[in-house]
């Protein structure tokens, strides 16, 4: 299966908010990182079928999804970004709803939410009120209800937005476990969500795709330009207005600063290997 | 279908606060028609007395002597009652009878006997028995009209007159049941009300909610997604509208049949008297029903109009306010729909709220002049509502189609800002 992007642009007005965006994605999961406003929301919602693009086209295994009309939509779940669904509604009738808006058999609506429930860990809450699901339980729900159908293609939009880490991990798991024969699209501007779990992150800035890779690829960018520095707690400020800062950790009674920067910093810097955080930090600042 | 219509009843109404709402209007109804039965209906100016301990005998006489008389229309009970209105006519008529309570009569007094039997049975049976003989004058008149109207070159005067000849003719009435507790039913309009409160509860948050808990693109996502943002809550609209009205006529019905009898469900309509001029030819059950039916129609229209607001804006406070300001200034120009002013007319044709009012659209001929011919105001006002509607509909389907796109873009101006 292959999920293919061509030139998508999209324009409000006079302001462009996507601008030529091409991608192929094939089964696996995919990291689209960006600050908001960058245009991840736009992309997702073009490729949802909300938002009809000004220019360029999406083709599935090579045919138009416009063309294929509702087939397409049918081949997509999607989980919006904070979602809260309708809280008057118990958990397998928010479910039943929604198998009936994706157009599921009723034969088949009993097994499709056992099946759902079963993966997203939410067998024992199924008579609970939407309203009483904790935030992470809620998110759980969103996915389970974006699965329904059975999508090739799983478009995620900040799904980790508000969860306590425990939450997150327990995603993040959840995620991998359904990319082993889809196309997973991760929107967010977490950089941790995506960092180990995607196969490719792609960096949109000013609704432009700046960068693509994988995540080491990426790392190899920044290769050489990260780096270490020990200072007393005086001097951060004058580090800070001198340099990139990625990160402050907080030594006995020093700072370990982590800076992006071309050329060795002042002091004693030790080079040290890159992450993805750094790579999305210093495309932001550039 | 059937499964997306439900839950789109189970989203929307089925909630805890409507149905609250709902029971409790209930009530109120029936203690709005209880009352009234208590202490004499407001919309009959007096005509019947409070049901208290006071009028207890006053009632008792007017049981069993309805009892003796009513139904099909015989020379015996018209003689009966001619019998008792003359004597009590004779006693009254010199002013010389007795003030003084008295036993054997049906009030206490002469003069409320006089009263009683005139008012409660002789002239209503004089209408009943009259009528046929008066409506075949009014036919008379009309052919005559006819040909005057023809020589006029007057086409519109003439197809009124043709439809009065059409519509009028053979009418007659055999039986005699008390028409006045029918016209208070027909004149009941205090659970309109209640109606028109709980479709804004139930429709106002209808799409705000869509938008508040980010459903409303998960919905367009999906396949029936487009179908389920508009017809599907359209006919929702119109399932809640119709279980509304049919409950509370149900209930205003069921009530006033305890309360107050309401015998002769078969008698024609225009046995009523206040219907005599009606260009109706149904039973006063049939147009019970057509009354209960142009009400689904009228605030149909209205709740669609709801849900368009709710389409447009962000915040459920707007919908709320502009509706009942639409509210009232619809029942106000309802108010002209038996007006000679065509701008009046027409202000009231376009307004839902005159499908409310069956009791003046049918109690007497209410015309329109469209292109010299004679129409009746009660079709035309169906056909301009049904055709608002549609337009409202056509509206809805635009804005869920172009709405997402404005949320988007205002999402990307706020995180470009």
């Amino acid at each position: 299966m292959e999920l293919k992007l061509e030139n998508i642009t999209k324009f409000y007005g006079k302001q462009c908010a996507l601008d030529n965006f091409n991608g192929v994605f094939t089964e696996g999961i995919y990291g689209l990182l960006g600050p908001n406003g960058a245009g991840k929301t736009t992309l997702i919602n073009i490729i949802i079928g909300v938002l009809e693009a000004s220019k360029g086209a999406i083709l599935l295994d090579g045919s138009d999804v416009k063309k294929m009309g509702t087939k397409y939509l049918d081949k997509v779940g999607y989980l919006p970004q904070e979602p809260t669904f309708y809280k008057n509604f118990r958990v397998d009738e928010f479910l039943k709803y929604m198998c009936a808006i994706k157009g599921i058999p009723s034969k088949h609506v009993d097994s499709r939410i056992e099946e759902v429930l079963e993966l997203v860990n939410l067998t024992d809450s199924y008579k609970k009120k939407v309203g009483a699901l904790s935030g992470g339980m809620r998110q759980r729900l969103g996915i389970g209800q974006a699965i329904l159908n059975r999508p090739d293609i799983l478009i995620l939009d900040e799904p980790t937005a508000g969860l306590d880490p425990g939450e997150r991990i327990r995603f993040r798991n959840i995620i991998s476990k359904l990319s082993k024969d889809r196309i997973v699209l991760l929107a967010t501007h977490i950089v941790s969500d995506v960092e180990y779990i995607a196969k490719e992150v792609l960096i949109l800035k000013k609704g432009k795709l700046v960068k693509k890779g994988t995540t080491k690829e990426l790392e190899r960018t920044v290769e050489g330009k990260i780096w270490n520095v020990t200072v007393s707690e005086t001097d951060v400020e004058k580090y800070m207005h001198k340099y990139l800062i990625a990160n402050i950790k907080r030594l006995e009674d020093k700072l370990q600063l982590r800076i992006v920067s071309e050329s060795r910093p002042d002091g004693i810097a030790e080079a040290v290997a890159p992450s993805l955080e750094d790579v999305f930090l210093s495309i932001m600042e550039q | 279908m059937i499964r997306i219509v439900y839950f789109e009843i189970r989203k929307n109404y089925l909630r805890s606060y409507v149905v609250i709402a709902l029971l409790s209007f209930l009530l109120i109804n029936i203690l709005i028609i209880y009352k009234d039965y208590l202490y004499g209906p407001n919309d009959l100016y007096g005509y019947f007395l409070p049901h208290t301990a006071e009028y207890q005998k006053w009632w008792q006489s007017y049981q069993e002597m309805y009892d003796k008389v009513s139904g099909k229309l015989t020379a015996d009970k018209a003689r009966f009652v001619v019998s008792e209105y003359r004597r009590l006519d004779a006693m009254v008529a010199d002013g010389t009878y007795s003030r003084e309570k008295q036993e054997g009569t049906y009030t206490g007094y002469i003069w409320g006997d006089y009263v009683f039997i005139t008012k409660y049975f002789y002239r209503p049976m004089k209408y009943v028995s009259t009528y046929e003989s008066a409506i075949k004058q009014v036919i008379e008149n009309a052919k005559a009209n006819i040909e005057f109207y023809s020589q006029c070159g007057n086409n519109f005067d003439k197809s009124k007159n043709e439809f009065i000849v059409k519509h009028y003719s053979g009418r007659k009435i055999d039986v005699f049941h008390n028409g006045k507790f029918w016209g208070l039913l027909f004149e009941y309009d205090f659970s309109d009300l209640l109606i028109v409160l709980l479709l804004l509860l139930g429709v106002a948050p209808m799409f705000v909610n869509e938008k508040n808990t980010n459903m409303d693109k998960l919905i367009l996502s999906s396949i029936k997604g487009k179908f389920s943002m508009t017809f599907v809550k359209v006919f929702s609209i119109f399932l809640y509208t119709a279980f509304l009205v049919i409950v509370f006529s149900g209930i205003n019905f069921l009530v006033c049949k305890f309360l107050y009898g309401l015998s002769g469900i078969q008698m024609p309509i225009y046995a009523v008297e206040a219907y005599q001029y009606t260009p109706l030819n149904c039973s006063v059950g049939m147009f019970y029903v057509l009354q209960t039916l142009l009400k689904v129609v009228g605030l149909f229209v209205f709740a669609t109009w709801i849900c368009l607001l709710s389409a447009l804006f962000q915040r459920v406070v707007y919908p709320y306010a502009i509706s009942t300001l639409s509210v009232v200034l619809g029942i106000y120009a309802s108010g002209y729909v038996a007006s000679v002013e065509t701008s009046k007319t027409i202000w009231a044709l376009m307004s839902p709220f005159t499908l409310l009012r069956a009791n003046k659209l049918f109690n007497e001929l209410l015309g329109i002049n469209i292109r010299d011919t004679f129409y009746l105001r009660a079709h035309v006002a169906l056909i301009v509502q049904i055709f608002i509607v549609l337009m409202i509909f056509i509206l809805i389907y635009m804005i869920v189609s172009i709405r997402d796109l404005r949320v988007i873009k205002k999402l990307i101006t706020r995180e470009s800002s």
